[in-house]
């Protein structure tokens, strides 16, 4: 009786082990203007641009790239640093994305006069200048630092220059 | 250990549940305020049950009322003009303030603060190029951070006083003083990636969560920057500034940002260790530095910070072939010190 135990044991232990690590890995695409490549290099052709979010299944990997399925069912290789092992969460509605430019498909309408990118300061924090006498020159500051913008096209030539990530020999 | 990183499951599990009981609340209070129209309340039950007693001898149908009603609050609900409507929108967004604030309101608060943080650091470095070259080493960490999906700024400002703070909705300073006590680019971008951690984690808003502004109020509006909610929108960034550049965040806080530095950088690609460099070198040059308004006083002691970054060290067993760039940094430090 005792024997039966322990091979029942072992039986739904192997079981376990052999479903973990025969599993497919799922994990998320976490990081801004994540591309999947055809091979693993950047300099590779890129089959798609994946969004933040999207679930994808990890098939293989080579040094710092992985394999990935994404949902529709496309294959290629990404950097292992824009994937997460859980879901990043979304921003609300109305914010701009990293590089400053609001993306038409999350904008409310209520907020879709959000072009601080153009305007600078808010409205909001105008008043609180205003009331509490803080110098224009330091409004004209704070305005030109919110209008600094890098783009992404930018970002990927300066990541390249200096060999960082995916761009790493 | 897998040596990839993810997001921290708890810090997302957290959120999840504050915005889960939030609209939860919120449906709670929806059905407390509309229930003469919707949910029947103790008395209307009783109400409902005389009528049910009433039917039974033939004087009306009222015991479909209960459902009935309830469908039509909902086809209120959907109705943006509806008084149901807005009751229920007015309930989240007062939900929103003692949970999430939105980025509108974050960001506001950490413009003001901004305009605070001139006044008491100094204005920025006038070199466009220097600046353009911390917001792209800013960018690079940024965009594989904890939140990658919001517009950050970073500038250097003119202070003697070894600082580097973020303001809520991703204003992030870095002191000149600061920048030149740096020796390669993986040393700036885990300053930067720790300062983006505090504005992924919200721990300034966190801090100021039991504000009095946001009793009653959910988002920031010119209507709430005037009268008494005005005066406590100030005090409440007097507060923040008494929290970033004086007294400093919470312990754990710091610890937490300084763990998310290191998986960002190493995210990216860059050498995860750049930060303990920065941490060395600011232990090395303590007893002379200034204390008070530096990250001498508003951080945790450096020899605890480094133990702990320390201990992070076997989750990234190829740091050593990361990036570290000291050459471009050097270009750019070179413009600091002229």
């Amino acid at each position: 009786m005792k024997t039966k135990h322990i091979l029942g044991a072992f039986a739904a232990f192997l079981c376990f082990f052999i479903s973990t690590a025969f599993a497919a890995d799922s994990q998320w695409v976490a990081s801004e203007g994540a591309k999947l490549k055809r091979d693993h290099a950047a300099s590779s052709e890129t089959i798609a641009t994946l969004p933040i979010g999207t679930e994808v299944t990890v098939l293989n990997s080579e040094k710092s790239w992985r394999y990935i399925r994404t949902p529709s069912e496309q294959e290629g290789w990404i950097y292992r640093g824009r994937l997460s092992d859980s879901p990043p969460e979304k921003e609300a509605a109305g914010t701009e994305n990293l590089f400053g430019s609001l993306t038409g498909s999350r904008i409310s309408a209520d907020e879709a006069d959000t072009g601080r990118s153009i305007r600078g300061l808010s409205t909001e924090t105008e008043e609180y200048a205003k009331k509490t006498g803080t110098p224009v020159s330091y409004q004209k500051a704070l305005d030109r630092v919110l209008a600094m913008r890098v783009s992404e096209e930018e970002l990927v030539v300066f990541l390249r220059k200096g060999k960082i990530g995916e761009y790493a020999p | 250990m897998r040596p990839d990183p993810g997001f921290d499951p708890e810090v997302r599990k957290e959120k999840s549940m504050k915005k889960g009981c939030a609209g939860i609340w919120a449906l709670i209070i929806l059905m407390i305020t509309v229930c003469p129209s919707g949910t029947p309340s103790a008395k209307e039950n009783n109400r409902v049950k005389t009528a049910v007693n009433e039917e039974s001898t033939g004087s009306g149908p009222l015991v479909e009322e209960g459902p009935l009603r309830l469908a039509g609050l909902l086809d209120k609900l959907l109705d943006p003009e509806s008084k149901e409507r807005k009751i229920l929108e007015g309930a989240t967004s007062i939900m929103s303030a003692t949970g999430e604030i939105d980025f509108k309101s974050e960001r506001t608060i950490g413009e003001s603060l901004a305009l605070e943080a001139f006044r008491r650091y100094g204005m920025p470095v006038n070199d466009p190029a220097l600046q353009k070259y911390v917001n792209l080493v800013g960018l690079a960490v940024a965009s594989n951070s904890l939140r990658p999906e919001i517009p950050y700024v970073f500038v250097v400002v003119e202070s003697p006083l070894q600082n580097a703070f973020s303001c809520p909705g991703g204003i992030i300073f870095i002191s000149s003083a600061l920048f030149k006590t740096m020796e390669t680019e993986a040393q700036l971008a885990g300053v930067l990636a720790h300062e983006i951690a505090h504005v992924a984690h919200k721990h300034a808003l966190k801090s100021i969560k039991r504000a009095r502004f946001f009793q009653g109020v959910g988002k920031i509006t010119s209507a709430t920057m005037k009268g008494d909610k005005g005066k406590q929108f100030e005090d409440m960034i007097g507060n923040l500034q008494n929290i970033l550049f004086d007294k400093g965040l919470d312990q754990n806080m710091e610890f937490e940002a300084d763990q998310s530095a290191m998986k960002t950088a190493y995210r990216t690609g860059y050498n995860p260790t750049g930060l303990m460099a920065v941490l060395e070198e600011l232990k090395r040059i303590e007893a002379g530095s200034t204390k008070k308004g530096s990250w001498f006083s508003t951080h945790p002691p450096l020899s605890e910070r480094l133990k702990r970054c320390r201990e992070q060290l076997p989750l990234y067993p190829d740091q050593a072939n990361l990036a570290q760039l000291p050459e471009r940094f050097k270009e750019q430090k070179a413009r600091v010190l002229k």
